[in-house]
C-alpha cells in the first residue's frame, strides 16, 4: 500500500499542539505589578555584586541558579501572607532577576581593556598605544590609576556603551517578535523546549493557591532528582575540590573518551560517551524522531563516514592516539568546518521553501483562524504589535548601529557593514529562529567569520577588532515569546517589564564595578580567578588580534568551497529524498543535524527518550506524558542549579578563609 | 495544477540526487557541478512546498 503524504503543514501542526499547554487554550494577564518589580529589583540587586564578584574569584556567577532562588523565595513570601502568586508573575520575576543578575557581567569589558591597556603583552605585541579611546583611557590616564570608572575619561565608553545598549534592546525586542510570528504563529513550529520554562513558573505559582495539582508533585519529583544528580554530578567534585589537591569525580566530568578504543576499525572516528546524565530528561521532552535520527546519522559518520574519508585521503591528519578533541580539531581543519557550513545553508533554504508558499497567501493568512498553521491572526488580548511597526522599529535600530560603528571605524568599508546589518543577520537570525523552533538549539554558525571580513576589507588598522559588528542573531530570542505565550503573560507587560528595569540596572551596574574596582586592583590577590586567568586570556586577544597582521590563518585555510558544497548539496539531496519517500521533515533535521556529530554525546538523551516512547508514553498516555514531562525537566534544571548555587557559595566561603601557618 | 506540482518536484529530485551521486564519486566532489545539483534541489524543494501549500488536494 503506498504511503499517504502527510504535508508539512500537517506534521508541524500535529507536534506544535503536543508541545502547547492546556490544549492552547489561554487567558492572556499583565505579569507586571508592583511586588514582582520591588522583588525583581530587591533580588537582583542583592545578587549583582554576588555574582560580579564571584567571577572575579571562581568564575562562575551562579547566574542560571539566582532566577529560581528568586521565585522560590517569593512564593514562599507569598504563601506567609496568605496571598497568590499568578504564573504570569512568576514568569516575569524570572526574567527580570535574570536580567538583574546578568546585567552585572556586561561591564566586565570596561575593567578588562582598563588592565589590557597596561599589561606587558599589550605592550609588546605593540597595540598598548592604538587601542581606541573609545573603548579605554589611555594607560596613563587618572582614572585608570585611581581605579575609578566615576572618572570623566570613561563618558565617551560609557556613552557609546549606552547608546549601543538602547539601539541593540530596540533590535532584540523587534526582530525576536518578528521572527515568533512568523515561525510560531505562521509556521506553526512546535518549540519543544520552551514549555520547560513555561511549567517551572506555572508549577510554582500553584504552590500558592489552595487547591495543588499533579504539577506541583511533579515538579517536585523533578526538583529532588535535580537535587540528587546535582549533588553527585556537581557537589562532590566541587566540596572535594575545597578540600582535596584533587577533586574526587564519581562519574568523570564531562565525557569518558572511547575515541583510542574505536580507532583500530574506525579510524577517524570520534566517541566520548558523555555523563551528563541529565540530558535524559530533555530526551523526555525532544520529539522522539529527531532523537533518534540524529543519532543513527551521528553512529554512521564516525562509524562509517568518517573512515571512508580517511581512506580517500579527505581526513588526512589524522593519526593513532588522539583523544576526541585532537581527532575533533584534525577532523573539523580537514573537512568537517567547510561541510557543516553547507550543512547551515541548506536549513536556510529549506525554511525559505517552507515560508515562501505561506507569505505568498499573507492575505488570507490574516483572515486564517487563529492557531492554525499559515495564519496570521494573533490569539485575543496576547498584546501584540503591527509587524510594520515592528520592521520599522528594527530598522531604525540596525541603521543607527550601523551609523555608530562607521562613525567609530570610518575608514571600514561600508559594504561589509551592510552586508553583515541586511543580509547575514536576516538570514543568520531566521535559521536560528527556525532551528530553535524545531531542535531548541542552534546549528547556523559560520566560523571565523569577522577574521575572513577582516581578511577580504584589506583593513589592516588595529581599532576593527574593538568594534562590536552588526552581525546578529535574534533567533535565540524567539523562544522566550514562545514561553511568554505559554505562561499566558501579555507581551505588552513583559516589554514594559524589561524597559522598566533597565535603566536601573545600567546606573547600578556601572556603580557596583566602581566599588569592587575600588577595593583592590582587578586582578590582584583578592579575585584569584582573575589573577590567574586575565593574563592568559591577554596573551590570547594579542594572539587574536594580531593574528591578520600577515594575511593568513590556519583555520580560515580550512574553509574549502568544494566541501561547503558537498554539505550544502548532501542535505538538500537528504531533504529531497525524505519528500519523496513521504518521509516527515523531522527526520531531515535530525539526520542533517547528527551528520559530523559524536554519538556518545547523544546516548543521555536517546536514553531518556527511548524511556519516554517505549514505556512513560504507555504506562501514563500520550497526552499526560507530554503534560508531564516539561514540568519536570523544570523541576530538574530548579534541583541542579540549587545545588550549583549552594557549592558555588560554599567554595566562596573557603576562599575568604585565610588559614595561617603558625 | 493538480498532482503535475508533485510529479515535476519528484522529477527534479530524481535528477538532482543523481547529478549529486555523480558530482561525488565521478567528478571529483569538484564544487561546480555540486552547485549545479544544488540549484535544481532548490527548485524542486521550492516547487514542492508551493504545491503542498497552494495546489495539494486538501482532505
Amino acid at each position: 500500500m503506498a504511503r499517504e503524504r502527510i504535508s508539512q503543514a500537517e506534521e508541524w501542526q500535529a507536534w506544535a499542539q503536543r508541545y502547547d499547554m492546556e490544549g492552547g487554550i489561554r487567558t492572556f494577564e499583565s505579569g507586571l505589578t508592583l511586588k514582582v518589580f520591588l522583588g525583581a529589583l530587591f533580588v537582583g540587586l542583592l545578587m549583582m555584586p554576588g555574582s560580579i564578584y564571584l567571577q572575579l574569584v571562581s568564575g562562575q556567577t551562579g547566574a542560571g541558579a539566582a532566577p529560581w532562588v528568586a521565585v522560590i523565595l517569593f512564593t514562599e513570601l507569598a504563601r506567609r501572607s496568605f496571598t497568590t502568586a499568578r504564573r504570569q508573575e512568576l514568569f516575569l520575576l524570572l526574567g527580570l532577576t535574570g536580567a538583574a543578575v546578568g546585567s552585572g557581567l556586561q561591564y566586565r569589558g570596561f575593567i578588562w581593556y582598563a588592565y589590557f591597556v597596561q599589561t606587558p603583552q599589550a605592550e609588546s605585541y605593540e597595540i598598548a598605544d592604538k587601542i581606541p579611546f573609545w573603548v579605554a583611557p589611555s594607560p596613563d590616564s587618572i582614572a585608570i590609576a585611581e581605579r575609578s570608572l566615576l572618572h570623566m575619561d570613561w563618558w565617551t565608553p560609557i556613552w557609546i556603551f549606552l547608546v549601543m545598549r538602547l539601539l541593540g534592546t530596540i533590535r532584540h525586542i523587534s526582530a525576536g517578535y518578528f521572527l515568533f510570528r512568523l515561525t510560531a504563529d505562521l509556521e506553526r513550529l512546535p518549540y519543544p523546549l520552551a514549555p520547560i520554562e513555561a511549567q517551572g513558573a506555572t508549577a510554582l505559582a500553584e504552590t500558592t493557591g489552595r487547591a495543588e495539582t499533579w504539577r506541583w508533585r511533579v515538579f517536585s519529583i523533578g526538583s529532588m532528582a535535580g537535587l540528587l544528580w546535582g549533588f553527585l554530578y556537581i557537589g562532590i567534585p566541587s566540596l572535594t575540590g575545597v578540600m582535596m589537591s584533587k577533586p574526587i569525580e564519581i562519574l568523570k566530568i564531562p565525557f569518558i573518551d572511547f575515541t583510542p578504543s574505536i580507532e583500530g576499525f574506525a579510524p577517524t572516528g570520534v566517541f566520548a560517551l558523555s555523563t551528563d546524565f541529565g540530558q535524559i530528561l530533555f530526551g523526555f521532552v525532544l520529539p522522539f524522531p529527531i532523537v533518534m535520527t540524529e543519532f543513527i546519522a551521528a553512529m554512521f559518520t564516525q562509524f562509517f563516514l568518517n573512515p571512508q574519508l580517511y581512506h580517500y585521503e579527505i581526513l588526512y591528519q589524522w593519526r593513532a592516539g588522539l583523544d576526541v578533541r585532537g581527532v575533533g580539531l584534525f577532523n573539523g581543519l580537514d573537512f568537517w568546518i567547510s561541510a557543516n557550513m553547507g550543512k547551515a545553508f541548506s536549513f536556510a533554504i529549506v525554511g525559505l521553501a517552507a515560508s515562501v508558499p505561506m507569505l505568498l497567501k499573507f492575505r488570507s493568512a490574516r483572515k486564517e483562524t487563529t492557531g492554525t498553521r499559515g495564519s496570521l491572526q494573533t490569539p485575543p488580548g496576547r498584546g501584540d504589535f503591527p509587524l510594520g511597526l515592528m520592521v520599522g522599529l528594527w530598522l531604525i535600530g540596525m541603521i543607527g548601529f550601523v551609523w555608530m560603528v562607521h562613525w567609530m571605524v570610518p575608514n571600514f568599508p561600508m559594504k561589509f557593514l551592510l552586508g553583515f546589518a541586511f543580509i547575514y543577520t536576516p538570514l543568520n537570525s531566521y535559521v536560528t529562529a527556525r532551528t530553535f523552533g524545531v531542535l531548541g538549539r542552534d546549528l547556523f554558525e559560520i566560523p571565523y567569520i569577522h577574521e575572513t571580513t577582516f581578511i577580504l576589507s584589506r583593513y589592516e588598522e588595529i581599532d576593527i577588532w574593538f568594534v562590536e559588528l552588526p552581525n546578529e542573531d535574534y533567533g535565540r530570542g524567539t523562544q522566550g515569546w514562545r514561553v511568554c505565550e505559554l505562561t499566558g503573560t501579555t507581551f505588552t507587560s513583559n516589554i514594559a517589564a524589561h524597559l522598566l528595569i533597565m535603566p536601573i540596572l545600567l546606573i547600578s551596574g556601572i556603580l557596583v564595578w566602581h566599588f569592587i574596582w575600588k577595593i583592590a586592583p582587578i586582578p590582584s590577590a583578592q579575585y584569584p580567578f582573575a589573577q590567574t586567568w586575565w593574563p592568559i586570556y591577554a596573551t590570547n586577544e594579542c594572539l587574536w588580534k594580531t593574528s591578520l597582521r600577515d594575511g593568513s590563518s590556519q583555520m580560515l585555510q580550512a574553509i574549502r568551497g568544494d566541501y561547503v558544497a558537498t554539505g550544502f548539496t548532501g542535505s538538500l539531496a537528504i531533504y529531497g529524498l525524505l519528500w519523496l519517500a513521504k518521509m516527515p521533515s523531522m527526520w531531515f533535521y535530525g539526520i542533517v543535524g547528527g551528520i559530523g556529530a559524536d554519538p556518545g554525546m547523544m546516548i543521555p538523551r536517546l536514553i531518556g527518550a527511548v524511556i519516554g516512547r517505549f514505556y512513560m508514553i504507555k504506562r501514563f498516555g500520550l497526552k499526560r506524558w507530554f503534560m508531564f514531562n516539561p514540568v519536570l525537566a523544570a523541576g530538574f534544571t530548579c534541583g541542579v542549579g540549587l545545588i550549583g548555587m549552594g557549592t558555588v557559595a560554599i567554595a566562596l566561603v573557603s576562599k575568604a578563609v585565610i588559614v595561617k601557618p603558625f | 495544477m493538480g498532482n503535475f506540482g508533485e510529479k515535476l518536484a519528484s522529477f527534479l529530485i530524481i535528477i538532482g540526487v543523481i547529478l549529486w551521486v555523480i558530482s561525488i564519486f565521478f567528478l571529483g566532489g569538484r564544487w561546480q557541478p555540486l552547485i549545479l545539483s544544488a540549484a535544481i534541489l532548490v527548485v524542486a524543494i521550492f516547487i514542492a512546498h508551493i504545491w503542498e501549500e497552494l495546489f495539494q488536494e486538501k482532505k
